[in-house]
């Protein structure tokens, strides 16, 4: 998928990166959007730019008038920040329902802006918080409102050379009310049919400000902007909701397509509309209290030596507590560099595009798509996977692969599976619970299962059933997955 | 007795699952195979007028490209061989292969296969089932006069004087769409020669005779020169039931003389194997003011796609099944199945019950409403009885229990739910506080085959071996019974300790060699437990009793079970009798529908099924449970797009599987066991049967929460929306 891996360990080392390759490179963070691209060939490249070693961008602060947010902020970094709920409420709330708990930890805000896609969630949000954006190359830096950024499907101002350095949320003077509202064909993992995003500010109880986003129905997000000229000086009594709500067919031109026909989005949005009018008039929106995010620490970079040997092909990394050093790594993915190289079988290709969690493991303590990470970004980080249980005692030496030498150690492990005696007491509970039919999913399904179990000693049903809303199992109905996960997460506590 | 019959035993096979050990057919490749890459034909019906190999043979780790030209017999298929294997003149749907790339590396296959130069002549392709009946519709084979595979016409009674009877007459056509399996393991697998020259094909499937007995003809070879060997399964649902890939790495290595491997993306296995068949059902029926229903006529048209796979066989179950469990007088049903030039259909789970169900059940609840009556009342007046005919004309096996199976989940509505009924609403409950948000309650019965049917020859072998001294020690059992995830060889584990009466663990099991195992038949239509479980069970008893004759410190038994034969039906009388067991099931479920977007969110079910006999009560919840998200799925998401030929939905991101937030909190099986007068033990089969009755279910529980009919699987938000903005046009 591509041929040059490039990992600056510094922003100014990245910008010159960026300058250099121009247009030819693309830049990679989470990984989530551009993993699924390239194989379809969508924006093509030889040369990835990944910034993921630049942890410094990874906040949400306040500063001065504006809530910044890093180009390496996931969606997690905001849904964790008491500073975005409270000054972006609509972009957590529309953080909350991007993909599943696996993709949130790694795809970033930024990412997802510069995507592009009308249907991208965080863009409604941020537009309607009248965003700028914080675009920086070696010659320095603009500032640009978002709502001046896009083109087009897919098309930016961003220039080449240029790295999408920080989002500034401008903090509201007067009384804000936001939400994010989202239309998706299933409760998880579900791309939008239409979303929509409201940020009214108030005066004397009339609306003194309006903006209005809505995405999915146009090129590129767009405001309601006769929805928002009706509501100026409005009280939001129902009447007044429905009305504004009818004025949006004025406002977007929406298409057939896969998911949803034009009619249909043009009639779930008004009806969204009136609804999320009527719904902010309202009492406040709930702040989660504790969002399941499938990571227990922070990612941190290991002392490994930068990747910047360009010639040199082989990345090291940690895997089940064993630190090797392997060829051939950097131009593929985590998963197909686990099975193919590292021997690793268990984490499993269901669909190569994040969508079935069957390749869940854990990078540097998150729960991860291996399909959608860049193996080379495992370079200097802790890997676990399923056979974690089997990882070789310290002092034995980890040979270096060249991908031949794996079969004798998986017969080794097949011999001590036998047994079962190392099971882990979750691995256990799949077992009496029935929760393993087919079991191709359970890898998977184990790795976010007892990430959540480290996150949170004793979740209730909803944090599991979110914490596995990034895992398809076709078979077992999630019935006794559930089941063995209470079983566990109850004992803990007793 | 009967302590390891119905015991929760915990599952073998898990240990490796949960730990990562066990491997999948992907997981079989090993360096210095061969790597395989197909190349589909991607139009729908064209005549191939060139097809030129030599670019991608000089790219540099390209092996060979094989074509039409390389297979000795180039033709396959279940029931009627009219696929090829790699097609030479003309391609009749875009997953039709035409060449298959072999190359040392995964990459270099690929980019061989996109230097495959096919020049083709696009033909006129008929890619909708009804007009492909038509005079005049292009031929999707040529050599056939005519694209219709089948018609099948069941009478019973007369049904003029049915219709002249009835006090009320309804009228409805009813469209089911494709479903695609989507078992979590995409199709992989790998080929060798062993060292005695015989083929070795490792793959997953749900028959390994059959998938030897096709590879084996294709090759022109004996079937004991194939060997067919089957690693994890990862799931099948029938979708594993036609050829896909087994075919193509047996050709390749027989071809190359060198160890091949063969993994397919999900694009690949989206476009690459069949479906659950489309159907247009139009339907009219009769009944009486007191709720006799007096009159079925239904014509019912399966798109069978580009070739025949299991079509004719699954057409005349949904005729079967057109009328439901319901013992109806007068019968008038005809089933088509039709070849068009788009994916082939075949082979999934209900095989023809889920759609016969989705217009019939709405037929009978409207009926009811139509009436005046209690949808449910209306359903327990017509239900079949012991004895009662079916629509060919015959009583229907012993052990009738649809009766009982509804009324108890009718009760348990009743004692778990705080909702109603009377004659006027069948359900009323308390309603969110939330205007938009609308709950329901629907009630749906299912009848479905256990085994083959139509006097397909219905019939498994096992062999048992016994071990002992004074007592028996061990036992081994072979049995060809693919266990592609549903636990049958845990079941028949457990069949076979309760006959030996020994320690489950103290058998081993054999069952995934074609070479080492006696045929049982296909892991499909419910019926290992039943099939398999008893020539288990028969073969134990025989090897046991044997054993307990000689001083032998072993002895063994094999057994060929045959099930009460069936029937084809008499084309004259319309007599006949189909089928030998019947599973019979009922499920309440309750929606929440969201009047603003049309979603429908599944918040309770109650599935009631007859199982005979639970062999292991949790595998058989299990069942239950898993077999529900499918059904939720093919219900409400599972919307499988094509147009003029080309699938739309070709990923796991727009052809969209329930995950679990989209399953209800509480889902409540309900297990009774009215044996079987013929299964092991009284069991029958039960794996199917969770997703009959649910579509309609859901559809009448969406009525029961809104008001609104609808007529499309699946009954997406756009399709529930669009019918209540119809219903209520001053309403938003």
């Amino acid at each position: 998928m591509w041929n040059t891996f490039l990992q600056p360990i510094s922003l100014d080392e990245a910008l010159a990166l960026a300058g250099e390759y121009g247009a030819s490179a693309r830049l990679i963070a989470g990984g989530t959007d551009v993993l699924v691209e390239l194989p379809r060939g969508v924006k093509p490249t030889d040369t990835l730019i990944d910034l993921s070693a630049l942890p410094e961008l990874d906040y949400v602060r306040l500063d001065g008038a504006f809530l910044t947010i890093g180009a390496l902020a996931t969606h997690n970094t905001i849904l964790q920040s008491p500073l975005s709920w409270q000054h972006a409420l609509s972009l957590a709330q529309a953080c909350q329902e991007v993909g599943a708990p696996q993709i949130r930890t790694r795809a970033t805000v930024a990412g997802n802006l510069l995507t592009a896609s009308p249907a991208n969630d965080t863009i409604p949000p941020l537009l309607a918080l009248d965003a700028q954006l914080v675009l920086a190359s070696s010659a320095g830096e603009r500032t640009l409102l978002l709502s001046q950024f896009y083109r087009g499907v897919r098309r930016t101002e961003l220039q080449p050379g240029e790295i999408l350095r920080e989002i500034r949320v401008p903090l509201s003077a007067g009384a804000r009310r936001e939400l994010f509202l989202k239309l998706g064909l299933r409760r998880a993992q579900a791309i939008s049919v239409v979303n929509l995003a409201l940020a009214l500010t108030f005066a004397d109880g009339l609306v003194s400000e309006a903006r209005v986003t809505l995405g999915c129905v146009a090129p590129t997000v767009v405001r309601a902007s006769s929805v928002e000229t009706f509501l100026l000086g409005k009280h939001l009594d129902p009447e007044i909701c429905q009305q504004a709500a009818q004025l949006v067919a004025h406002d977007c031109a929406p298409i057939d397509d896969v998911r949803a026909s034009a009619s249909y989005r043009l009639l779930a949005l008004t009806n969204l509309l009136a609804h999320g009018l009527t719904r902010l008039a309202g009492k406040a929106e709930t702040v989660p209290a504790h969002p399941v995010l499938l990571q227990t620490s922070q990612p941190t970079r290991s002392p490994a030596p930068p990747l910047r040997d360009l010639e040199h092909d082989s990345i090291q990394t940690t895997i089940n507590g064993q630190t090797g050093r392997f060829a051939h790594a950097r131009k593929k993915t985590l998963l197909n560099f686990l099975r193919e190289d590292a021997g690793l079988t268990g984490c499993k290709e269901g669909c190569a595009e994040g969508e079935c969690g069957a390749c869940t493991v854990w990078l540097n303590g998150q729960a991860v798509m291996s399909c959608l990470v860049p193996a080379a970004q495992a370079h200097g980080a802790n890997v676990k996977t399923i056979e974690f249980q089997y990882s070789r005692s310290p002092e034995q030496p980890v040979h270096e692969t060249g991908a031949s030498d794996t079969s004798d150690a998986s017969q080794n492990l097949a011999d001590i599976a036998d047994e079962g005696r190392y099971l882990q007491p979750l691995q256990r509970a799949f077992i009496e619970c029935g929760a393993v039919q087919c079991g191709f999913c359970i890898p998977g399904m184990l790795m976010s299962g007892a990430k959540l179990l480290e996150e949170c000693l004793r979740p209730d049903l909803e944090q599991m059933r979110n914490a596995l809303s990034g895992n398809l199992c076709r078979c077992t109905g999630y019935r006794k997955i559930l089941d063995a996960l209470a079983q566990v997460g109850g004992s803990n506590h007793e | 007795m009967n302590e390891k019959i119905g015991a929760a035993l915990p599952r073998p096979d898990a240990v490796g699952k949960v730990n990562g050990q066990t491997r999948y057919p992907a997981d079989l490749v090993k360096a210095g195979m061969y790597h395989l890459q197909v190349v589909f034909a991607g139009r729908p019906h064209a005549r191939i007028l060139a097809l030129e190999t030599e670019q991608a043979r000089k790219l540099s780790g390209v092996v060979a490209v094989l074509t039409a030209a390389d297979v000795p017999y180039n033709a396959f298929g279940l029931i009627d061989a009219d696929q090829p294997v790699l097609c030479g003149d003309v391609v009749r749907f875009s997953g039709d292969k035409v060449a298959v790339v072999v190359a040392e590396t995964k990459e270099a296959a690929r980019k061989g296969a996109e230097l495959v130069n096919v020049s083709y002549e696009d033909l006129p392709a008929v890619t909708d089932a009804t007009k492909a009946l038509e005079a005049g519709a292009p031929l999707v084979h040529e050599e056939r006069a005519s694209n219709q595979l089948l018609h099948f016409p069941l009478r019973r009674g007369d049904i003029e004087q049915g219709f002249a009877l009835a006090d009320v007459v309804l009228e409805e056509t009813f469209t089911t769409s494709w479903q695609e399996h989507a078992f979590l393991q995409p199709e992989a697998g790998v080929a060798y020669l062993d060292t005695r020259g015989r083929v070795v094909v490792e793959a997953a499937g749900q028959w390994l005779h059959e998938d030897r007995r096709q590879i084996a003809a294709m090759l022109k070879l004996p079937e004991d020169e194939v060997i067919v060997r089957y690693a994890a399964i990862g799931g099948a649902f029938g979708g594993r039931e036609d050829l896909s890939i087994q075919h193509l790495l047996a050709l390749a290595a027989w071809k190359l003389r060198h160890p091949v491997s063969l993994v397919w993306s999900r694009e690949e296995s989206m476009i690459g194997h069949h479906k659950r068949h489309p159907v247009t059902m139009r339907c009219r029926w009769g009944a009486t003011r007191d709720g006799k229903i007096v009159a079925v006529e239904a014509r019912a048209i399966a798109d069978g796609g580009a070739y025949a796979s299991t079509s004719v066989e699954v057409v005349k179950d949904i005729a079967v099944f057109m009328t439901g469990p319901y013992d109806i007088p007068n019968i008038a049903v005809d089933g088509y199945a039709v070849y068009t030039n788009n994916i082939p259909s075949g082979a999934f789970r209900g095989f023809g019950s889920p759609q016969a169900h989705f217009a019939c059940e709405n037929m009978v609840t409207r009926l009811a409403e139509a009436l005046g009556l209690d949808p449910l009342t209306v359903r327990l007046r017509n239900l079949y009885r012991e004895g009662s005919l079916e629509p060919t004309n015959q009583p229907l096996p012993a052990g009738v229990s649809i009766v009982p199976v509804l009324e108890r989940c009718i009760a348990e509505v009743g004692a778990r739910w705080e909702y109603t009924r009377n004659e006027e609403h069948s359900f009323q409950g308390p309603q969110p506080a939330e205007a938009h948000l609308r709950r329901g309650v629907g009630v749906a019965c299912g009848i479905k085959n256990v085994g083959y049917s139509f006097g397909f020859p219905e019939k498994s072998t096992a062999t048992v071996e016994v071990y002992g001294e004074a007592e028996l020690e061990r036992a081994v059992v072979r049995i060809g019974a693919a266990d592609v995830g549903q636990g049958s060889q845990l079941a028949l584990r457990q069949i076979a300790a309760e006959v030996l009466d020994i320690a489950p663990d103290k058998i081993t099991m054999l069952c995934d060699d074609s070479q080492e195992t006696p045929n049982a038949g296909s892991a499909s239509a419910s019926r290992l437990t039943f099939m398999a479980g008893r020539a288990v069970h028969d073969a134990a008893k025989e090897a046991r009793k044997r054993w307990s004759f000689t001083d032998d410190y072993q002895e063994q038994a094999t057994i060929t079970y045959r099930a009460p034969a069936t029937t084809s039906i008499d084309p004259e009388t319309h007599t006949g009798t189909p089928n030998y067991c019947y599973g019979y099931s009922a499920q309440a479920v309750e929606v929440e529908v969201n009047l603003l977007t049309g979603q429908v969110q599944v918040l309770r079910v109650i599935s009631v099924h007859d199982v005979g006999k639970a062999i292991n009560m949790q595998q058989v919840t299990g069942q239950v449970e898993g077999c529900l998200a499918q059904a939720l799925g093919y219900a409400l998401l599972e919307h499988f797009q094509v147009r003029d030929g080309q699938i739309l939905t070709s990923h796991l991101s727009t052809y969209l599987l329930p995950t679990v937030l989209d399953m209800p909190v509480e889902i409540t099986p309900v297990i009774l066991e009215l044996a079987d007068p013929h299964g092991p033990f009284g069991a029958r089969g039960m794996a199917e049967m969770p997703l009959v009755p649910f579509a309609p279910a859901v559809a009448h529980a969406i009525h029961n929460a809104s008001g609104i009919w609808l007529t499309q699987q699946p009954m997406t938000p756009e399709r529930v929306l669009s019918a209540l903005a119809k219903a209520r046009p001053n309403q938003l």
